[in-house]
């Protein structure tokens, strides 16, 4: 099945937040920029996702990764501590997902979900969204995020174009012409009538049969 | 994009009035058997031009195969015929494999499912268990005109 990565492309929120979409959507993750709480309490990051180029499917559950380090809340290098994010997938303003939430005390770690999205009707509005209730240092940052989605194939079928021609009808002049004297005869033929007698008597059986058999 | 093949039993079923391409039921049949290598090919004579001389594949795990209808209209006498791009899916084990995509109208009873026209995607292709196939009908699937 064919998929294509989703990556950001757009920042919708940013609540105490540094850094925005641009930085943490590389191709390859890349910690040299990267985005992170800059203030103690809720701070939230929500960035728009590119459009599919295909059609994307929400019966086939997405693969998002994205990788959390630990920073204080200037971009600095952290002392001790595991703070904690959490990521969520939107579209809109409508929550589809959530994943668990992150909490380390060590490097940058990366991290995958494959949350499930039969919730999603357009995908050409959805967000990733980063949670994080921040008291001091350190903070979780951010520095790279995608969601990998599968589509369908697309078999393209040419449009089918039919053309109707009528043939040519043709309108003539039809002149007759006078028909002068013509004249016609009928001739009968004759008419012949033949007188015929029949006799009956004492003889009469006879003359029946003779006229039965005799041929007019 | 693959080429749309008219099939010619289509033009005197539509001239007398088996069709309306604008109510009725369209939909989409896949076979992996040559039209010409057909027992009856539908390529012959108006009364081939049906489903039952279509070898398909079966269906058991496919979703709809109905086509959305989303306009049907003519303007300065060029009829138009707009189709929704329609999502084949595979659901519980394959579909396929098919290489001939058939347009027919389910509606009509005599003939019963005459077809339309077809597709040659030119090899076969299977619709795997979970996957999708977009028939992805082009702006103006069917168009008649002067």
């Amino acid at each position: 099945m064919p998929t294509e990565i989703l990556r950001p492309n757009s920042n919708v929120t940013q609540t105490q937040m540094t850094g925005g979409y641009a930085d943490i959507d590389e191709t390859s993750a890349s910690d040299t920029d990267f985005a992170y709480p800059n203030a103690n309490g809720s701070c939230v990051l929500e960035v728009g996702l590119s459009d599919p180029a295909g059609f994307a499917l929400n019966t086939v559950a997405p693969t998002i990764r994205y990788r959390l380090l630990r920073k204080t809340q200037t971009g600095g290098a952290p002392g001790a501590g595991s703070p904690t994010a959490q990521l969520h997938l939107y579209q809109g303003a409508v929550l589809i997902a959530s994943d668990t939430a992150r909490s380390f005390g060590g490097g940058a770690t990366d991290f995958s979900w494959s949350p499930t999205i039969t919730a999603v009707t357009d995908f050409t509005d959805l967000r990733l969204r980063m949670t994080e209730t921040v008291s001091g240092n350190p903070v979780m940052a951010i520095s790279f995020a995608e969601v990998e989605v599968s589509y369908a194939e697309a078999l393209d079928l040419a449009s089918g174009s039919f053309a109707f021609a009528g043939g040519d009808l043709t309108v003539s002049t039809v002149t007759y012409a006078a028909l002068d004297g013509a004249s016609f005869a009928f001739a009968g033929g004759d008419l012949d009538t033949i007188d015929k007698t029949f006799r009956f008597g004492s003889g009469a059986r006879k003359a029946r049969s003779r006229a039965r058999r005799r041929v007019f | 994009m693959v080429a749309f093949v008219k099939l010619g039993g289509f033009c005197e079923h539509l001239a007398e009035g088996v069709h309306n391409l604008g109510s009725n039921t369209l939909t989409v049949a896949f076979s992996n058997t040559a039209p010409g290598s057909e027992s009856t090919p539908p390529t012959g004579a108006t009364s081939t031009c049906v489903l039952a001389n279509v070898t398909q594949v079966a269906y058991t795990y496919c979703s709809s195969r109905v086509v959305t209808i989303s306009s049907s209209s003519q303007s300065a006498g060029t009829y138009s015929l707009v189709l929704a791009d329609l999502l084949a899916s595979a659901t519980g084990g394959n579909v396929g494999p098919f290489q001939y995509v058939y347009l027919y109208n389910d509606t009509p009873t005599s003939p019963a499912d005459p077809l339309i026209g077809y597709w040659d995607l030119g090899s076969a292709t299977t619709i795997n268990d979970g996957d999708a196939k977009l028939l992805n009908f082009a702006a103006t699937a069917i168009t008649i005109g002067p």
